[in-house]
């Protein structure tokens, strides 16, 4: 099965075939394959863990190969695909420097990549790798002109720059912006002054100002012109150094700074929730988790130790980005920025080059819902509703009950009307059952909440 | 309104000719800044 993305490259394109992912080449990347592959950029970048490793494969293996295949190779299987929009800050940015640190060691070596968009960038055990082969060129004339530059500027530079200088969910803009961020959305969002910034201004707003004049010239431009190796290794660093001087500036949302709160308030409360869920976890078996409103991973790294993988999800950004933070060197966690009441659809051509979030998130068989459903209950959704995103696990659910007089649900529910109508702790329980096993029901100290330990009634 | 490529070749070309020679003298600029800078740790 051809993969429904893999359409925009002639060079070639991903398939798979028994649950293995390969790559077909096509005779036009013959020079550039063989090319890197005799001069080791291959297994130097795989050995850098830069680059996703491969092993070449007999095209006499496969039936239905597009006529122009020459070679296909194998490529090592990534668990789960994530999209920059569902990145944390430093997440985007790691991605960002792994793009300029590949560009300019192949620049070195007289290669270059041809394109520069985060698709290209995965997360393995959190840390960024590169993948897409066919990106890789060998640059053939004195000309080192990066082709991708541009690319880079609206899929990487100014997505980042606006999370830093203008709001940190700026990365979302690449779900309706597919080929990234044009140069006028971008001088709209930032204030004046910010263009002459130095980084602004060298990378971004010179290019833009260059590329208006000669759109409204007729003038000829003199032909024979080529950038020289130096100019486009000057130019590599000055972007790697501007990316690095990115930043976000230290600000305060209301969730991020949660459990901090809550400690000081309660302490017993949240060492009461751990102790119990390590408890509860001891004797079951666990593929992988989701974390529902895992704010910066408190929970999530209970499972991290008997789970495949751990899906912290949250949907304030400052929360993803601590957690990421907190949790670079897991191999377990995986902090992800979701709005489940808006999450991730299919994007691009057919609505078919981007998949959905459930398309692409590994089913768990455990999920934990903890002090989220208040939350979910807030934007409207019926409980009904939140069962239906629940039912998705396999075996396991853990969930948080919040009471109607809770402090945290008074403060979100006091100026709802009379027809608004909250769940009781019956109806939530009658409507957990119709599809869920009560496990054990348990009262949060000092607290009114409930922990429920549910499992998944298998229908037949 | 979309801004389309100026011709790919040449239009690239100038662009990251002059980008580069602003980073270069951005570089530079730092390094001057960098030597002062070292100048005044090493006499304290």
């Amino acid at each position: 099965m051809i993969e429904k993305s893999s359409f925009r490259d002639p060079s070639g394109y991903i398939f798979y075939e028994n649950e293995k992912v390969y790559r077909a080449i096509s005779k036009s990347f013959k020079l550039h394959f063989e090319k890197a592959k005799n001069d080791l950029i291959y297994d130097d970048l795989i050995k850098k863990k830069q680059l996703i490793p491969h092993k070449e494969q007999s095209v006499n293996l496969f039936d239905d190969l597009r006529t122009d295949i020459y070679k296909v190779i194998e490529h090592q299987k990534i668990n789960f695909i994530s999209y920059p929009y569902e990145w944390s800050f430093s997440q985007f940015k790691l991605a960002a420097s792994l793009t300029l640190e590949i560009q300019l060691y192949l620049l070195e070596r007289d290669y270059m990549l041809k394109d520069a968009t985060p698709y290209n960038i995965q997360f393995i055990e959190n840390s960024p790798i590169f993948i897409d082969t066919l990106s890789i060129e060998k640059i053939q004339t004195k000309d080192y002109t990066w082709k991708a530059f541009k690319q880079f500027s609206e899929m990487f530079l100014m997505p980042l720059i606006l999370m830093s200088k203008f709001d940190l969910l700026s990365n979302r803009l690449l779900e309706t912006n597919i080929n990234g961020i044009d140069h006028n959305l971008f001088f709209k969002t930032l204030p004046f002054i910010k263009r002459f910034y130095p980084g602004i201004f060298t990378n971004i707003y010179l290019p833009y100002l260059i590329q208006k004049k000669y759109n409204n010239s007729t003038k000829e431009i003199k032909s024979g012109r080529f950038l020289p190796k130096k100019n486009a290794v000057i130019l590599t660093k000055n972007l790697l150094s501007v990316v690095d001087s990115i930043r976000i500036k230290k600000a305060e949302t209301e969730w991020a700074e949660y459990y901090e709160e809550v400690e000081i308030e309660k302490p017993d409360y949240l060492k009461n929730k751990i102790k119990v869920l390590e408890n509860f976890i001891q004797n079951i078996k666990l593929d992988h988790v989701w974390d529902l409103g895992s704010n910066d991973g408190v929970f999530s790294s209970i499972f991290s130790h008997t789970s495949k993988g751990v899906f912290s999800i949250d949907i304030d950004p400052l929360a993803v980005e601590k957690n990421f933070l907190k949790n670079k060197n897991s191999k377990k966690i995986f902090p992800l920025r979701i709005d489940f009441t808006s999450p991730s659809s299919s994007i691009g051509w057919l609505n078919q080059e981007r998949k959905n979030i459930f398309e692409r998130l590994p089913k768990p068989n455990m999920i934990l819902a903890l002090a989220i459903i208040h939350h979910f209950i807030n934007s409207n959704i019926s409980i009904e509703r939140i069962f239906d995103l629940f039912k998705m696990t396999k075996k396991f659910l853990v969930v948080e009950y919040i009471p109607i007089d809770d402090p945290k649900a008074i403060a979100i529910f006091s100026s709802r009307g009379p027809e608004f109508k909250y769940p009781s702790i019956n109806e939530f329980e009658k409507l957990a059952e119709l599809d869920f096993k009560i496990l054990k029901k348990l009262k949060l100290e000092p607290t009114n909440r409930v922990l429920f330990f549910l499992e998944k009634i298998i229908k037949k | 309104m979309i801004s389309l490529y100026i011709d790919p070749g040449t239009g690239m070309i100038i662009i990251q000719l002059l980008v580069s020679a602003f980073a270069a003298v951005g570089i530079f600029y730092k390094r001057v800044i960098n030597f002062f800078k070292n100048l005044f740790k090493n006499n304290k």
